[in-house]
């Protein structure tokens, strides 16, 4: 097991311990029959008891594997490219109803659609703008989908 | 249970040819065929991303359309398999052992005719086995109570937890995430808020569709972005008169797609069976059968042949536990599970007579939608082609925008839209760690159903936990839930010689 192994485990372990808490807090058993706190009970200390073990055993491990080639995490090129990713998914989930959804939308895909090939600015924002209003054709006239109208209120 | 299949089937017939059923079946297999043919975005993804817009349609459409993303999918995956050695998706990762080596030879159309061939025979052979199952099976499983349920949901994750990964240990520890996930919210017995933190937005539970979603779609672009897969497509033009094996190629993939056929459906109707499970048997198989099992990773049709035809049906076989016992024992069969709960659906071994338009229709549409299948991809076979020379970095924010678009519908709650934010990330990181997700997504949905059963059960019993191995069958399914679990701690001994060194890692594959 690995290093990253050692702190899944401790994380599983303190969101068993955390879950197991709140568990306990509840009617395990009511009168002849099973109260609201016996399933969670019993899961989470099963999570526990396994991630324990797990963890012993990546901290005890005599043949721990190497760290792979290049390391655990993607190279930089790829960080950028999931931070842009994320970055953009976290912002559209900000704006969608604040801007509605085709000018979310639109700022959206420019954003990625740039941000993952820069050379290509213009097109890939006139794409960007294609885009978003055949989503707005398609999903919110066509198929009636209930999306956010924003600024055009 | 007095139903004759034949006559039930023919009635089925007559709603999948519907005009609204085979407009979305043929959408359903077509979108299967392009996520199968596109690397990274695999049927599971696509199927809980495009699950909030069958919302508006009828049930019956829905689940055609999703059910042809399932298997259309597994046809699709074979193409890119064959032609760039890169599986479609994961079930067609088998193909690419001898798939590729055959295209290298020049004989790429005569695989993938070979494997289009054995996907549809072996699909058809899926369904017609699917209705001959059904009405005895669902006969037995009537006389299922809350124990037995509970019994089959166990063997169900403990199942997931030995096959689901490279570790038993990991695979355990998803499961166990995905029954505590399933607890978060208002418990419908008593009414008490369980784990709810004073949110109100998760008093009804967690929603499955933001966890699926993030799951399967926000994490799955998580790595492609990490690492975009080049993609280096044969040159060779594939006219339609190469699309054919010849008589020698023909004769070597008769038996194997026989074989695989039979093994399919089998290992798709047990717990965390499925496609990619049944196409390694396959292949497996095939080899020790061999006349010259050293040929086999060298272009052998054997090796094509065979994994096609498991996979295949096996998804037929995938159907059997959750359209007759409401049980789905895999990642994309819990998924559709989720879909018929959205449209108030509750399956299980009565829904052939409470529902047999719906039951019927979608069997009748397998047949129909196998048929799309094999025309989609062996004429159109140079469409797809041409789909994999798209840039990945123009479809990943199309993707992204389906997903929020989805997620964001079911209740039109930004809320939503995070859960689905946390679930990608948390998702991500659990695939570099290897924790399998597919054990804790069928542990979640069947969370619900496991408590019930096991509330019931104990209630019918006055708390006597003895009731679930005193019941015959529900003593079987125990007997061999506890086998699933204890197999690698016994296989570790008898290696070991005794050792008490709690190595509970095992290599599956």
């Amino acid at each position: 097991m690995s290093r990253v192994d050692r702190w899944f485990s401790l994380v599983l372990l303190l969101v068993g311990g955390t879950f197991l808490s709140q568990a306990l807090q509840l009617p395990f058993w009511r009168g002849t029959s099973p109260g609201t706190g016996m399933f969670p009970t019993l899961a989470s200390l099963t999570l526990v008891v396994v991630s324990g073990v797990a963890l012993v055993r990546s901290v005890v491990a005599r043949d721990a594997r190497p760290a792979p080639k290049g390391g655990y995490w993607p190279a930089r090129s790829g960080l950028r490219s999931q931070a842009y990713g994320l970055g953009s998914l976290i912002a559209y989930a900000l704006l969608l109803e604040p801007l509605g959804f085709v000018l979310s939308t639109f700022v959206f895909l420019s954003a990625l659609l740039v941000a993952l090939e820069p050379a290509k600015k213009i097109s890939l924002i006139g794409f960007a703008g294609l885009l978003s209003a055949g989503a707005y054709l398609f999903l919110v006239v066509l198929l009636k989908m209930p999306m956010p109208v924003g600024l055009f209120r | 249970m007095d139903v004759f299949a034949g006559q039930a089937l023919l009635n089925g017939f007559a709603v999948a040819l519907q005009p609204e059923n085979l407009v979305f079946g043929f959408i359903g297999v077509t979108l299967g065929t392009l996520i199968g043919v596109l690397p990274g975005i695999g049927p599971a993804g696509a199927i809980a991303a495009l699950l909030p817009f069958t919302y508006g349609m009828d049930v019956t459409t829905s689940f055609i359309m999703l059910a042809g993303i399932f298997y259309g999918a597994l046809y699709g995956g074979s193409t890119t398999s064959i032609l760039i050695n890169v599986p479609g998706e994961a079930a067609s990762v088998v193909t690419t052992l001898d798939g590729y080596q055959m295209a290298r030879k020049g004989r790429a159309g005569a695989a993938l005719a070979v494997a289009a061939i054995g996907s549809w025979v072996a699909g058809t052979f899926g369904v017609i086995a699917l209705t001959l199952v059904a009405v005895p099976l669902a006969d037995v499983a009537v006389r299922f109570g809350p124990p037995e349920y509970f019994s089959l949901t166990i063997l169900g994750v403990f199942a997931a937890a030995y096959l689901g990964g490279r570790s038993v240990l990991k695979g355990l520890a998803m499961v166990v995430l995905g029954l505590l996930l399933s607890t978060v919210g208002i418990d419908i017995i008593t009414g008490g808020a369980r784990f709810s933190y004073g949110v109100q937005e998760l008093f009804g539970g967690l929603e499955l569709v933001p966890v699926l979603i993030g799951l399967f779609g926000v994490a799955e672009i998580l790595l492609l972005l990490e690492a975009p897969i080049e993609l280096d497509v044969l040159k060779a033009k594939l006219r339609l008169r190469d699309l054919w094996p010849n008589r020698q190629e023909l004769r070597a993939s008769v038996a194997p797609i026989g074989r695989g056929s039979i093994l399919g459906f089998v290992v798709g109707m047990l717990p965390s069976g499925g496609p990619l499970i049944a196409s390694f048997l396959s292949y497996a198989m095939e080899k020790k059968l061999s006349k010259h099992p050293e040929r086999f990773g060298t272009g052998e049709i054997e090796g094509v042949a065979g994994p096609e035809a498991a996979n295949n049906s096996a998804t037929a076989g995938a159907m059997v536990p959750l359209m007759i016992l409401g049980i789905p024992f895999s990642a994309i069969t819990a998924i559709m599970l989720g879909a018929l709960i959205l449209h108030g659906l509750q399956p299980s071994p009565l829904l052939m007579v409470r529902q047999p338009e719906f039951f019927w229709g979608v069997i009748a549409s397998m047949y129909i939608g196998n048929a799309i299948c094999l025309v989609l991809n062996l004429p159109l076979v140079g469409i797809w082609v041409r789909l994999l020379r798209i840039p990945i970095a123009k479809l990943i924010p199309l993707i992204l925008m389906f997903c929020v678009v989805g997620v964001y519908s079911i209740n039109a709650r930004v809320f939503d839209l995070w859960v689905m934010v946390i679930a990608g990330v948390a998702g991500y990181l659990l695939r570099r760690a290897e924790y399998p997700a597919a054990p804790l997504v069928l542990a979640f949905v069947l969370g619900r159903i496991m408590e019930n059963a096991l509330r019931q059960s104990l209630l019918i019993s006055s708390g006597d936990p003895f009731i679930f191995v005193t019941r015959p069958f529900s003593g079987v399914l125990m007997f061999a839930a506890a086998a699933v679990l204890l197999l690698p701690l016994v296989r570790l001994l008898r290696k070991r010689g005794g050792s008490l060194v709690p190595d509970l890692e095992s290599d599956v594959r």
